[in-house]
């Protein structure tokens, strides 16, 4: 180091924002510290023990195919894999596994442990010394520690999760702490705000956890894995895993006798949580409240590892007191007898509002501080480690003084979920979905090392020989494609065939292989279309169904793009620009859009607002 | 928000009875008081007043509008005086000495615009009703401004929010967390929006070209297969069978020429969908700038004329003329351009095209030239829908109906603004209790 840093990056917290971020930021390069109370928690997951789902498995894929190791990892410690939506067109399919908990705190802590120039560091970040940069803008020097120490280092990741400020509830009981025996990191909370950031308040909860011998699962249904399994990173060959089931069982009218009868101890309903929960993962309390005329809910027993004794009970989440959570409990069939391990609870923690980010998530005001995961304002270990792995990138690349690196909404799932944060502070915790996705048929989870390894290559984080086998994935399908396109069967060609809804990639493969078997050209055709891999044989399928949209969807991509081109000059003067709505002029003159493209998103501002824009910078254009 | 305060004439320039002088922005009432012996009210009011002009001065009556519930979204005052040109005059030089400047034109819209007090399509309207060359662009434009159309936008918006909703749900949740989403509940959804953006397209202020024609007939004639050759895509669903059509369908054949395809006269003058659909053929004429009497000549009972609230016939279209080349026409037809058409074949369609575009050329519906673009907006909108439900017919995936949904959404989100990816989720959690 050169003395005045002893790091190139810091990244606070070390959970899946917090350790994808440090290994991208160490890979490309830069001398990494990581701070985290815990050194044994790295990539704990502290809710349900599964990774991926409908639009989070897209995540998934993305992380894979930019250089990060969730995927990995998932492929490593699952014990049950699924392909899900599979009975839907392929942009919406999305892989989704329950890990052993344990093993994949282990995979990720040691791939923290053995990466170079990685070094973790046990200890409390409670302050952010800020100086002046070279301009006007603040710029933050580092992370002081609670024991005093301070690293020193041009940008800093901050990943805090539910720790900041966090705090916990159960009843009528309540605690500081970020997670089941955990402190909080309350110090920090207050040292954002002395740098006048804004901060809001969310929260959420847990189920309690449930003794595996305790379970009558005779009465229950079983869920089994998908055989063959599709394993979740682009580089994980094959899986040979011996999976485990997840079981069904339902609440009844007693479960929501007992919730409704002790709904007020909750302290959702005491009104002692102010934090906004989310809608789609909601307590136990909600969903009896809110939706009184259910007569059952789903619960997913999901056991948390091969060796372990916990079962996951998915769908009763409670903050409800202890006793209250015993007697609900058994009211649901398969439980009548069950031990419970660890009481459910909820936690409440900060977040920064998101109109504070920039679109490489840095922090606006503060040069060199980035932030990722649950600070800004998301849930979802996916939608976590996403973040992380480009606030690293970032947070390395600013160290060295390169530009930033920005995913648009028609490269991923990850550029659309940051511009969303960027454009709106979101007023529950931040989910990604697959209908905010506008490009939704152009990013499958199938096509992310397609969209992505080639950027990865560019900035570094991915090999010469990762990028050339995507390269001759590429080429595969493409002439998978022409070969569907050019060989007809009864005056028609086998694209057309595979155009009818009910047809699929096989059928037209299996085909093929009964009318020719083995000698003349299609019968080549048909070896080498059986010989494409699952993704591949995807691939193909998805372009071909969806031909049409897809150049739809590419010249709607051609229009976005256009428009983020547009540049607005850094100078220009929105006040200036007549005819403006009311909300729109102030969220253009508060938020002071590069491009028009990014003016055109944010919200409040009206199509016809983007028209008088335009013509403002025509007219500034031709004047200069 | 703008700090200066405009004045105008609202009335027509000239002599005449009464002449209105209006006033608006965040000095309007001061301005106005300064003329007068007497307070303004600082609430929405209609008072007496007497104007410092003359020896006595000269009783006027004051309407005072405090924003944001005025036209503007501003303080308005309103002075209601004899329709002196001499007199507006004094009395705008005596505003602008206390401040006031004069109003550009449009101003005062632009103004309601920016407040949100009008969206665009009500702008618009404002526009197509100042311009308007007849009794019937009026009329569409009065209803744009007095909220009917706004409100039916904001229906048809809400029923494709809630059909994407339930589209959506069952994308981005498994079926074990939603249940299973009845495709007919959303198809039913779509069926209702498409026929009222359809009914929408044809009330709103026009552009210069084209026009709504109604294809008007009796139940069979071949409307529906008519409809499909001038459109030259099959648009409509068609059989044998009587009455096969039952909503009112839109269908766009170029030259900004939109055909209506009501139902023909149904068997069962009893049955309640029957008589709703006919309650709406008649809506729908009296909207269209023209109709087209579509009759089959070797069926004898078809030879009725067009009965009450029949727009004006523009031509008599024979059809089966394949069939029956020369089958002799009904008295009634004579005196109307003639046109035989056989469907299958295409026989005299290209002629009849040719009519149409004519029509439409010649300025089938007059009007201001730059108010059409609400009218394409919702035909492409309703164009979008309809693909909709024809990929839902041939089974195309889910994801790709709701990108026809989405598209739909977008271009009546032209119209009248408003961000989509929110209001979407709100309406799945709303319905469905999600999330394990």
């Amino acid at each position: 180091m050169d003395g005045t840093r002893d790091f190139d990056v810091v990244v606070v917290g070390g959970g899946h924002a917090g350790a994808e971020a440090a290994l991208a930021a160490a890979r490309l390069g830069a001398a990494t510290a990581c701070v985290v109370l815990d050194p044994a928690a790295i990539g704990r997951m502290s809710c349900n023990p599964a990774i991926g789902g409908i639009a989070k498995g897209h995540l998934v894929r993305e992380i894979d195919a930019l250089g990060g190791e969730m995927a990995a990892c998932t492929d490593a410690a699952g014990i049950q894999f699924r392909m899900l939506n599979t009975r839907k067109g392929p942009a919406v399919r999305a892989p989704r596994a329950q890990c052993d908990r344990a093993l994949y705190n282990r995979e990720m802590a040691a791939r923290v442990a053995a990466c170079p120039r990685l070094t973790l560091v046990a200890g409390e970040a409670v302050e952010l010394p800020v100086g002046r940069a070279a301009g006007a803008a603040r710029a933050v020097r580092g992370v002081r520690l609670a024991d005093g120490r301070e690293l020193a280092a041009p940008a800093v990741v901050l990943t805090t999760g539910t720790f900041l400020g966090g705090r916990l509830f159960a009843g009528e009981w309540e605690a500081d702490g970020g997670r089941h025996g955990e402190r909080g990191a309350t110090a920090l909370a207050r040292a954002l705000r002395g740098l006048g950031l804004r901060l809001g308040r969310h929260k959420t909860g847990t189920p309690p956890r449930l003794h595996r011998d305790s379970i009558d699962y005779a009465r229950l249904e079983e869920q089994l894995g998908d055989d063959p399994p599709r394993p979740f990173s682009f580089r994980t060959g094959r899986l040979d895993v011996a999976q485990v089931s997840c079981w069904l069982t339902r609440t009844n009218a007693r479960t929501h006798a007992v919730v409704a009868r002790h709904a007020h101890r909750s302290p959702m309903y005491a009104g002692r949580i102010v934090g906004v929960g989310p809608r789609y993962c909601p307590s136990l309390e909600d969903k009896v409240m809110r939706f009184a005329d259910r007569d059952a809910h789903l619960v997913f027993l999901e056991p948390e590892g091969r060796a372990s004794d916990e079962v996951y009970p998915n769908g009763i989440s409670t903050s409800l007191p202890p006793e209250v959570q015993e007697e609900l409990v058994r009211t649901i069939p398969g439980l009548e007898d069950v031990r419970i391990l660890r009481h459910g609870y909820a936690v409440e923690y900060d977040y920064l509002l998101t109109d504070q980010l920039r679109a490489d998530l840095h922090v606006a005001d503060v040069a060199g501080l980035f932030a990722a995961g649950q600070i800004n304002g998301t849930s979802g270990y996916e939608e976590a480690a996403a973040q992380g792995l480009v606030a690293g990138i970032n947070a390395a690349r600013f160290a060295r003084g390169e530009p930033p690196l920005v995913l648009d909404r028609a490269s991923s799932y990850l550029g659309v979920m940051i511009d969303d944060l960027c454009r709106v502070n979101p007023s529950e915790p931040y989910r990604m979905f697959t209908s905010r996705a506008e490009f939704r048929l152009l990013l499958r989870a199938d096509n992310a090392d397609r969209r992505l390894t080639p950027i990865a290559r560019e900035i570094g984080l991915c090999d010469a020989a990762r990028a050339a086998d995507v390269a001759r994935k590429e080429a595969r399908i493409g002439a998978a494609v022409a070969r569907l396109e050019a060989i007809r069967r009864d005056g028609r060609s086998l694209a057309e065939l595979l155009r009818r809804p009910e047809v699929t990639f096989d059928d037209v493969v299996d085909a093929l292989g009964v009318d020719a078997p083995g000698v003349d050209p299609c019968g080549a055709a048909a070896s080498d279309l059986a010989g494409l891999h699952a993704d591949e044989r995807a691939e193909v399928e998805a372009e071909i169904k969806y031909a049409g949209y897809i150049a739809r969807q590419h010249q709607q991509v051609e229009r976005l793009r256009a428009m983020d081109a547009r540049r607005i000059p850094a100078e220009f003067d929105f006040a200036a620009v007549v005819g403006l709505s009311n909300e729109g002029r102030e969220r253009l003159l508060a938020r002071r859009p590069l491009s028009v493209g990014e003016a055109t998103r944010l919200a409040g501002v009206t199509p016809a607002d983007v028209n008088l824009l335009l013509v403002a910078l025509g007219r500034a254009v031709s004047r200069a | 928000m703008r700090d200066d305060t405009i004045w105008a004439q609202a009335t027509a320039p000239g002599e005449s009875e009464r002449a209105v002088v209006r006033v608006s922005g965040p000095d309007a009432f001061a301005v106005v008081g300064a003329q007068l012996d007497g307070a303004v009210p600082a609430r929405r009011a209609a008072v007496d007043v007497r104007l410092r002009i003359g020896a006595h001065g000269l009783p006027v009556l004051l309407l005072t509008m405090p924003g944001p519930r005025s036209f503007t979204g501003e303080d308005v005052a309103e002075l209601h005086v004899p329709g002196s040109p001499r007199l507006v005059q004094r009395i705008g030089m005596a505003l602008e000495a206390s401040g006031a400047r004069p109003a550009a034109p449009g101003e005062f819209v632009r103004r309601a615009w920016e407040h949100g007090r009008l969206d665009l399509a009500e702008v618009e309207a404002v526009f197509a009703l100042i311009h308007a060359e007849s009794a019937a662009d009026a009329s569409r434009a009065l209803r744009t401004l007095r909220g009917d159309v706004g409100a039916e936008l904001d229906a048809c918006r809400a029923a494709l929010l809630d059909a994407r909703a339930l589209l959506e749900a069952g994308l981005d949740f498994e079926a074990g967390e939603t249940g299973e989403v009845d495709p007919a509940a959303w198809r039913g959804l779509l069926e209702r929006a498409r026929d009222r953006l359809g009914a929408l397209a044809v009330q709103l202020p026009r552009g210069r070209r084209g026009g709504g024609v109604l294809l008007w007939g009796a139940a069979n004639a071949g409307k529906s297969s008519l409809c499909n050759a001038l459109a030259g895509r099959p648009a409509m669903l068609v059989s044998d069978r009587h009455g096969t059509t039952r909503d009112v369908v839109g269908v766009e054949v170029g030259d900004g020429v939109v055909l209506f395809d009501a139902p023909g006269d149904l068997v069962d003058p009893d049955a309640a969908v029957d008589r709703a659909a006919l309650a709406q053929r008649r809506e729908l004429g009296a909207l269209c700038a023209g109709a087209l009497w579509v009759l089959d000549p070797t069926v004898e009972a078809a030879h009725a004329p067009p009965g009450v609230g029949a727009p004006a016939l523009l031509a008599v279209v024979a059809t089966h003329a394949d069939l029956a080349p020369l089958a002799p026409l009904p008295a009634a037809a004579a005196g109307l351009p003639v046109f035989r058409v056989g469907s299958p074949s295409g026989l005299g369609i290209p002629a009849l095209r040719a009519f149409l575009a004519r029509f439409a050329g010649a300025g089938g519906a007059p009007g201001h030239a730059e108010a059409g673009r609400g009218e394409s907006i919702v035909g492409a909108a309703r164009a979008a829908v309809e693909a909709a439900l024809a990929g839902a017919r041939t089974g195309a995936p889910p994801e790709a109906l709701a990108l026809e949904l989405g598209d739909a959404i977008d271009r009546l989100d032209g119209l009248r603004a408003r961000s989509v990816p929110e209001e979407l989720l709100e309406r799945i959690f709303g319905r469905f209790c999600l999330g394990k």
